[in-house]
């Protein structure tokens, strides 16, 4: 009997294995302007989106070093019940102008210039909305 | 029986999730070539092997491999006395394969089509592949080399980059931007004497190449102390900002507050990050200079001088390299975090 659990064990780990250990999705998908744009705001809201904000920047550009502490000035930690979303996007070739809200404080502009580095878009500059 | 099932069943899974997971697998060896594995365990590289993330192929001075990429096709071709790693970096929540050459010399033929984005690094620069064939040649003292045979490589480092098409090359010394192009015009260079110029102008006078070193690191250092306190005061003027936008949107509604933006807030805001920005490139870039370039020459001199460390030559190398040490930990280490090293 206790064999028999163990053959079913070890069965249930090859399973499991297989389904894990397998890249199921070799070829990721593309991160298009508005989804980099969606990712980057949504990673303003919690620390650990912050302390990796640099991977949504091209690096081809300084902000590609930016860390934790030096996005405060452009997008500072909000109080508890507070956080940024994405407004709305405009359309246009690369560059992007964005309506940031911040639950229950005022709106921002900001003007996105994307760079695209193969499938993927990323942050090349940020300024602000005209 | 049942036993011999269960060991047939463990060892399936094992095979089945290395497979799974490798990147790339040798082709070719001659001489010795070693694999160094994510866990840190080193063996003698095969034919048919599997390199995982975190794996790395070791070249002696005989030695010679040649990889494949999965599942593109791509070919790399590592050259004796090599270190070239396999390292993963996560984009966008998924994992992208890095090739990392940190000495020595790796031929890359990248396959146009699946080889698209991807990314070959070195100890001074990062290079951007599309569809090519080129040389990547990571000297001693942290000085890169790339030439270029076929397609387009995108060389980058500290905020400039250089676009090499066939028969060019670029050389990167460590903390600072690609250098001017050179036109190859069809010869070949030649790496072992490249690299060995450049080990023979440390070791000529060690003290005197590290004093250049720390004059451009006392350069980053004054630099991050200029502007780190600018930073600061500007950013608690910023902040002081946003709570004025608030109070105007509360006050007088978003419009107000939309025109205070555009006018006060955003233009400030936006130069504090450049000078956030600018403290940070002197700091990375002192930590560039310290690991790959500092560190290397060190561990040179101490194997040099491993019988003679009274020496007055390692004394006064060694003196000079604990100043080193002292300034990085005393101005750059509070500027750099755990994902910089």
């Amino acid at each position: 009997m206790k064999k028999n659990i163990l053959v079913l064990l070890v069965i249930f780990v090859l399973i499991i294995s297989v389904f894990t250990g397998c890249k199921q999705d070799p070829e990721p998908d593309p991160v298009s302007i508005e989804g980099r744009i969606n990712q980057f705001v949504g990673d303003l809201n919690t620390a650990s989106g912050r302390s990796g904000i640099s991977k949504h920047f091209h690096s081809s550009h300084p902000f590609s070093n930016i860390d934790a502490d030096v996005l405060i000035p452009l997008f500072p930690t909000l109080p508890d019940g507070s956080s940024y979303s994405v407004g709305s996007i405009s359309s246009g070739d690369s560059t992007r102008t964005v309506v940031i809200n911040r639950t229950s404080l005022a709106s921002i502009g900001r003007t996105f210039i994307m760079l695209a580095a193969g499938n993927n878009w990323y942050i090349l500059n940020i300024t602000v909305a005209p | 029986m049942k036993k011999n099932i269960i060991f047939i069943l463990i060892f399936t899974i094992f095979a089945s999730t290395l497979y799974a997971q490798s990147i790339a697998r040798v082709a070719f060896v001659d001489g010795w070539v070693d694999v160094r594995t994510a866990a840190g365990v080193v063996d003698e590289a095969l034919i048919g092997d599997d390199l995982s993330a975190g794996s790395s192929i070791i070249t002696g001075r005989d030695g010679y491999a040649e990889l494949l990429e999965r599942p593109s096709g791509s070919t790399f071709r590592v050259s004796p006395n090599t270190v070239f790693a396999i390292r993963e970096r996560e984009v966008n929540g998924r994992n992208e394969s890095v090739l990392a050459v940190a000495v020595g010399e790796v031929a890359f033929k990248v396959n146009r089509v699946a080889g698209s984005g991807t990314l070959v690094a070195t100890n001074s620069t990062v290079a951007g592949v599309r569809g090519t064939e080129f040389v990547v040649f990571s000297g001693s003292d942290g000085t890169t080399l790339i030439a270029v045979a076929e397609g387009l490589v995108e060389v980058e480092a500290y905020g400039r980059s250089v676009e090499l098409y066939a028969d060019e090359a670029v050389e990167v010394r460590p903390g600072s931007p690609p250098g001017p192009k050179i036109q190859l015009l069809g010869r070949a260079l030649d790496f072992s004497q490249w690299n060995e110029s450049r080990r023979q102008e440390f070791l000529n006078d060690p003290v005197a190449a590290l004093r250049a070193v720390d004059r451009r690191l006392d350069y980053y250092n004054e630099k991050i102390q200029e502007l780190q306190p600018q930073f600061l005061e500007m950013t608690e003027r910023v902040l002081q900002m946003w709570a004025e936008l608030d109070r105007i949107y509360l006050e007088q509604g978003q419009d107000a507050a939309t025109q205070y933006d555009r006018t006060v807030l955003g233009p400030a805001s936006i130069n504090a990050v450049h000078i956030g920005l600018n403290v940070r490139y002197y700091a990375l870039s002192a930590l560039s200079m310290r690991r790959f370039v500092v560190g290397n020459m060190y561990a040179e001199m101490k194997s040099r001088y491993i019988t003679r460390l009274n020496d007055p030559v390692f004394i006064e190398f060694r003196n000079l390299y604990n100043e080193v040490l002292r300034k990085f930990e005393e101005i750059t280490i509070s500027r750099i975090n755990a994902t910089d090293i």
